[in-house]
This record gives C-alpha cells, structure tokens and sequence, in this order.
C-alpha cells in the first residue's frame, strides 16, 4: 500500500515537472501560435489582435496556472492551430491508432523474440553464433524511421500489399487497421526484437551455469524440462524490466514512424502541433505520453513481484 | 553383501581449449548396499569430481573412461536418456549449496512433487504397471517426506519458496527431494560444509538415519574428517585425484598409513594449546561495549531502527595472548572486529588500545590484495605511508629529527625481504609475482606478512584460515603461533570453528554470551 502511494506522489510530480518545463520551453522558443497562424509577413497590429484573442500575451506563469488549473478538471482548453477544437477531441480521435500501433509492435516483440531468444540460447554453433550476432548487430544499429522507408518501398512501391497513405482507422474496419499497421509496427520492433533476443539468450546462458540446473539434471529431468520448466521463468526476470524499457522505446519510437506512415496518430499530431507552436496541445501529449510510461513502469514492477517471491515492495 | 557400487580405473579428464587436467586419474573402489562410503581429501583432490562422476552431472568438457558398474550395469557408456532415468529415481544428489541449488522461483512443495512426475512418467516403469499418482496422493507423499526429513509444518513449508527457509531446512528440502523415489544410492557432495555447527550435526544425524530405516546406501563427500568420523563405515582418501588409502574408519583413523593420511588426522588430533595462563598488561580492553547497526527504512517519516549486535561486552586481550572470539556466521563477529578498529562508528562503551594501531588479516585472502600489483610493492606500502606521513610532520615541525623513520628505498625493500621470511616464503621468488601467481596459502602468507609490516604489535585475525584447505590451515596456524611467539604478538582470534580456536588461542570467549535475546 506505502508503494502504492509512493508511486502515485512520484506520478503527481512527474507530470507537474514536465508541464512546467514543456511550458518554459515554448516561452523561450522564438515564434508563437500567433505567427504560425498568420505567418512570417502578418502586420504587428493583427499579431497583436490575435495574441490577445489567444491568450498569448499573459505572463508565461499567469497562462502556466490557468491551465494547469483546467487540466486538474480534465479540461485540456482550445487547439490554437484548429479554432474552435477542444485539444481533448483532437486526441481523442487519435489515440486509437497509436494505442493499437504500440500494442501492434509488443505483440510483435514478444511473439519473436522468445522463441528466437531461447532458440539462439540453445544452439551454440560457430556459424550460428556469428550469424545470429551479424542479424542482430545489423538490425539495432537501423533507425526505425530508415526502416520504415525501407519497409514503404519494399511493401508498398514494390510488393503493393499496402498502399502508403490509405489508412482505415479502426472504427471503420478493424481488420483492415490492423493490416496496414502491420507495416509501421514492424519498423518500429525489428529493431526491439533483435534487442530482447540478445538479451533474453544472455539471460538464459547465463542462468544455464546456475546451481538449480544441475540439480534439475540430478532430478532426471531433460534437457527441455529443465529449460522450459527451471530455465526460463528465471531468466525472464531480468527480461521483465528490459521489456518495460521497450514499451517505453515503442511509444517514443511510433512518434517518428507514423509520421513516415501517415499515420493520424498522436506522434503525427505532437509534430504539427510543435510546428505550429500549439502548446496545449503539445502539453496535453506529452503528459499523456509520460503518464503512460510512468504506469507502465508501475506495472513492470507489480510482475515483477508476482513473478519473483523474493522480491518485495 | 550385495555389490551396489564398483568403479573400476575411472578416470574423468577436463579438456577446454588451452589444456587438459586429469581431475581423477583411474580410481577403482567398490561399495556394498546400504552402506556409508567417505570420500575425503582437500579441495582440488578430484573427490567432488568422483562424487558428481558417479551420476554424469559434469559439464561437457568432462570426459570419462573407465567403468562405473551400478547394479550390475555399467554407466559410463549410456546414453543421456538412460541415464536421465536413473537419476534423481535410483541414484540420487543433495549438493553443496542448498540455497542456489533450489530453483528460487518455485515453490518448495512443487519443486519436491516434481520427482514423482518426472519418473512416473518414464516408460519402461509404466510398462512395469506403475501407475501414475493422482494429484492428491503425491501431495500426500511430499508431505510424509517433509516430515521424514524433520521439516517443521510441513503443510506451511509445502507452500513456501526456498529462501523463507533457513540454510538447514533448505537442506532437508534437498535431502526430501534426493529421496522422494527411494533411491538406491545417495550421494552427499559436502551437504554441510555451508551449514551453521549445530545445524551441521542434525543434518548428519538425519543423514545416518535415512541409511538405519530406508536401507539407502550412502556416499559422502567431505573435507572434513570430522564428518566423516561420525557418519561413515568406510572411507577413500583422495589426494590429487588418486585414492591414497581406503578402508573402515577405525582403521584409518587408528592406523593411517599413508602419510597424507597421517597428516590429515594430526591437523584434528592435535594437543591442543589452551589452559595455562598469561599474566601481563593488557593489550586491548573492551569495557561495556554495546555495538549497534541503524537499519535504513523504506518508509517515509520514519526513523531508522537500532539493530543491535552485541550488549554490554567486556574483555580484555593481554600482550602476548591470544584471544579467540568463537560465534556463529551472522553473530556479529566481524563487526565487533571493525569497530575495535575504528571503522564502526555506531557503538557505546570503551574501547582502549595500549599498542600502535592494530592490524587485520581477513578470511579473503585474494580481495585484499592489489591485484594489479606486485607482491613487493604492496609489502612495501605501510613503509612508504609512514614515510610519507614523517615527511609531512616535518613540513609542520622543521625541527622534528625524522632521519630514523625515513627509509630509503633499498631500506624498505630489505625490510620487505626479511618479512617474506619470517612467513617462509622466499623472497627472491616471489617479491616479483603478482596475488593471482600465488596460491591460496601463499597469499594468505602475504596478507600475515602485511599486517606486521608497520611493527604491530596487536593483530586481529578474522577468519584467516576458514577458506584454506585443512592441510594449508594447519601451516598457517603453525606460522601465526610461531610469529606470535618470536615477536610476542597479542591477537585476537575471530573464528566460527571450534577446532581451529581450540588448537592456536590460549583463552576462548563466546559471542552468544552478549547477543541479545529474541
């Protein structure tokens, strides 16, 4: 319970900081919302004139309070780049497609990476290894969003199993979300996938030379018995808190990838709010955003404890 | 009686890439059912070698030759599916270390159970018409075993995971499982070498009563003749992977005739010091020492808690004593020894010395030296500091005569030589090695010659000798004596063996004396 509440102080603070900063940030940045809207060339009077219509031209702190003062209630405010749309609305309608893209590329982490983990563990071959290492090597070192133009080209100009810009959210036809967003979500877990098989087979390796496996041998088990029975649930501890790391990487990672997808999800939305100095609603996403990690890490640490007896909270 | 057992020319060879060492060079013994057969021998003798041999729990780059014939059939050429079936069903384990050797995620009870499915399943005992239990009549079986080996509550121990249990308890979890299909042969690898004394005895004793009522022969591996002693019938004495001598314990430890043998039987027979008593000043007095941890909370606002190790002790070392501070591991021995040195601050009482600061040798002889170093560089350091500190008193004070406390560097290196051999090692040998050049012995040797180095009088000696093997221990306690009587050193003895405190101090105080209750 005391580590229930300490999280949930840590939560409060957390976003209370990065509101503020993110806040801080736009009031040094040169430009405003209001230029952005009219544009380089706009005369000072209707600068002026829509500064005030906007809000703009209180005290950084004044606008920091009122708005943190709304959020509390739920209420983010107004877009400055779309008038008249609530930043809720505007998030609203796109956080379906960035929730089912992340929850796409961890599914897609998971399901390869552990069996390609426990099977890279178990086969120990000169050419193995080095051609498991070459793989793995190769497809860290590749940005997603290189990946993503590479996975366009190769699918959607080559292939044409997708059509790059045709997207169907998932109120429409699940199915059809779901397939094209296959296409993003690989860009953004090769990567990850390559990550957690290294670090799974490290985990496993080294848990191969632990004491409990040779008594699980004495016991007359074989070999997958103590693998799939001894092996494998402990050397998934460590695997646990390395995955709450990647969700927090896909989440970051999908910002840039919809982007090259055209996906309208909540990463294309921070980026043209960013470029249109829309702070609410970059506010709004990057709490959101952060929030989501924060529980996230949370959540890594409540399976940890049931995974792990010997740890307490 | 019938022959369960008989090893003939087994040899079992490490090969890895850069070389290949004979663990066990061609040993043949034979053992009868329902026996307890010894093997005993120091570390690096092949005895863990041969136990683990026996059930092919090796690594892969093991190679064995020779034939291990087990109830009439030979071992050594089956394959890993064969001999999966007899392990853990008629040959059966219980290892060192009990507490890794649990899977620690899983529970007691089910790591227990887990026997009974895996050999149920086996074909051959289905095609015998061994049916398989239901869930119910294995937990029923488990239980009976916990209780068996003297679990207490059994029905809560079933549900617990390996380190809710203490070290002893987690032992019997071991021993339950080894025996859990009654097997014909059990092989004990030092299953109490990591155990408390008193707990050491009732895993014996347990030990020697699964072989009365269940008839299970018995192989235990030890270092520790002791052990042997009082479990075993017969025993193999081991030494550089050969047996040197084998026959019934009586026999062997009446009338050894190898002098290996011999020698191991004197390090525990002999006289021991003891008894008389030195009257001269004290060296160190404790007075009403009361030493005490402040334990880190978690939780907020809430004040760190007062653990406290020891109340109200009272000693006093004289000079030229030795004193030994007996306790088990956990007693707080090692932090009285640090806060006689200044490097505890959390006590009340007094503490007063009446020699030059005095000095530690620990049990770990290999992390207390510079690895990166040589031996002489690091013999040298306590002269180097103290010309270093000179120096800088007569900065301060440029009238102070510091002439005779400044050496030069040939000085210091002489200096150096003469205490490589006063701990008998030669010191054109090995002033030029490295720590990881020498072996265990040797640097303890060094860490000896270390403590002296700065001409203290009074040493305190932790545990120096517990990660030695016994004939190594015996050297060294032969040197710390010796020393002791040249140089009229006052120590104070830390150690959780009986025997060794018994066989060097001339007093012996008790830590369970001044640990608090409950």
């Amino acid at each position: 319970m005391k580590y229930v509440l300490k999280k949930i102080i840590t939560l409060i603070v957390a976003l209370l900081l990065i509101s503020l900063i993110v806040f801080l940030a736009f009031s040094v940045l040169p430009s405003d919302a209001a230029i952005a809207k009219l544009g380089q060339n706009a005369t000072p009077e209707r600068l002026a004139a829509l500064r005030e219509q906007m809000g703009l031209n209180q005290p950084v702190f004044v606008r920091y309070f009122v708005w943190i003062g709304n959020a509390f209630r739920g209420d983010f405010g107004q877009s400055l780049q779309y008038t008249g749309v609530s930043v809720n609305s505007l998030i609203a309608g796109r956080l379906g497609n960035s929730a089912l893209l992340s929850l796409i590329s961890f599914i897609m982490v998971i399901v390869f990476s552990i069996p390609i983990g426990i099977f890279s563990a178990k086969r120990r071959t000169v050419v193995g290894k080095a051609t498991m290492t070459t793989v793995t090597q190769l497809t860290m070192g590749i940005p997603s969003f290189f990946l993503g133009v590479l996975i366009t080209y190769a699918f959607s100009l080559g292939l044409k199993w997708f059509i790059i810009g045709q997207y169907t959210p998932p109120a429409k036809s699940f199915g059809a979300a779901v397939v094209y967003l296959i296409f993003p979500a690989l860009a953004i877990s090769l990567p990850k996938i390559a990550m957690t098989v290294k670090f799974l087979a490290t985990s496993i390796r080294s848990e191969l030379h632990k004491d409990y496996v040779r008594t699980a041998y004495a016991k007359g088990c074989t070999r997958n018995q103590v693998l799939y029975g001894h092996v494998l649930k402990n050397s998934m501890v460590p695997v646990i808190t390395f995955l709450g790391v990647i969700v927090a990487e896909i989440v970051a990672g999908s910002i840039v990838v919809e982007q090259v997808f055209a996906v309208p999800g909540i990463g294309t939305l921070l980026i043209t709010a960013i470029t249109n100095r829309d702070y609410p609603v970059v506010e709004a996403v990057v709490l959101l955003i952060a929030f989501f990690i924060i529980a996230i890490n949370f959540i890594v640490d409540m399976i940890y404890m049931a995974v792990d007896p010997r740890v307490k909270l | 009686m019938e022959k369960l057992l008989d090893v003939r020319d087994l040899k079992v060879e490490y090969r890895t890439e850069e070389r290949t060492s004979y663990a066990v060079k061609g040993v043949s013994f034979s053992m009868e059912k329902g026996e307890i057969l010894g093997i005993v021998g120091e570390s690096g003798s092949g005895k863990s070698t041969l136990g683990l041999a026996l059930m092919a729990l090796l690594p892969s780059y093991a190679h064995y030759t020779g034939e291990v014939i087990f109830q009439g059939k030979d071992l050594v050429p089956m394959s890993f599916d064969e001999l999966r079936q007899l392990k853990g069903d008629e040959l059966s384990v219980v290892f060192q270390e009990p507490m890794t050797s649990l899977n620690p995620l899983v529970r007691i009870g089910k790591q227990v159970e887990e026997m009974l499915t895996l050999h149920a399943r086996d074909k051959d005992r289905k095609e015998a018409g061994i049916r398989m239990l239901s869930k119910e009549e294995r937990k029923a079986k488990v239980l009976e075993m916990l209780e068996a080996v003297e679990i207490p509550e059994p029905e809560k121990a079933y549900k617990k995971y390996p380190h809710e249990l203490s070290g002893g308890q987690q032992q019997r979890v071991m021993i339950a499982m080894a025996l859990m299909c009654e097997p014909q042969l059990l092989i004990a690898d030092e299953p109490t070498t990591a155990l408390d004394a008193d707990v050491q005895d009732q895993v014996l004793e347990l030990l020697k009563k699964i072989n009365k009522e269940r008839g299970t022969s018995i192989i235990l591996v030890s270092h520790d003749l002791r052990v042997i002693h009082k479990v075993c019938n017969r025993t193999l004495v081991m030494y550089k992977g050969e047996i040197v001598e084998q026959g019934t314990v009586e026999e062997i430890f009446e009338h050894p005739k190898d002098p290996y043998t011999q020698s191991l039987i004197a390090a525990i027979t002999d006289e021991r010091k003891g008894g008389k008593e030195i009257v001269s000043d004290p060296a160190l007095e404790v007075k009403d020492l009361t030493v005490f941890y402040m334990q880190k909370t978690n939780k907020l606002g809430e004040k760190p808690k007062k653990k406290v190790i020891v109340e109200h002790m009272d000693f006093e070392v004289k000079k030229g004593e030795i004193l030994g501070l007996v306790g088990k591991s956990g007693s707080g021995k090692s932090t009285i020894s640090r806060a006689i040195l200044g490097l505890h601050k959390d006590y009340t009482g007094e503490i007063i010395h009446h020699t030059k600061r005095p000095q530690m040798i620990f049990q770990d002889s290999s992390g207390s030296l510079n690895p990166a170093r040589k031996i002489g560089w690091i013999l040298e350091g306590p002269l180097r500091n103290q010309t270093k500190y000179w120096k800088q008193q007569k900065q301060k004070n440029p009238e102070l005569d510091i002439s005779k406390y400044i050496l030069s560097p040939a000085e210091r290196k002489q200096r150096v030589r003469e205490m490589l051999q006063k701990v008998e090692l030669d010191p054109d040998k090995y002033l030029d090695r490295y720590p990881r050049q020498l072996s265990g012995g040797q640097k303890q040797r060094v860490n000896i010659a270390l403590a002296l180095m700065s001409g203290s009088k009074f040493v305190i000696a932790d545990e120096p000798v517990s990660a030695l093997d016994v004939s190594i221990q015996e050297q060294i306690l032969e040197l710390l004596l010796g020393l002791q009587k040249d140089l009229n050193l006052s120590m104070l003895f830390i150690s959780h063996d009986q025997n060794v405190v018994a066989r060097i101090c001339d007093r012996v105080i008790y830590m369970e004396e001044w640990t608090p209750r409950g």
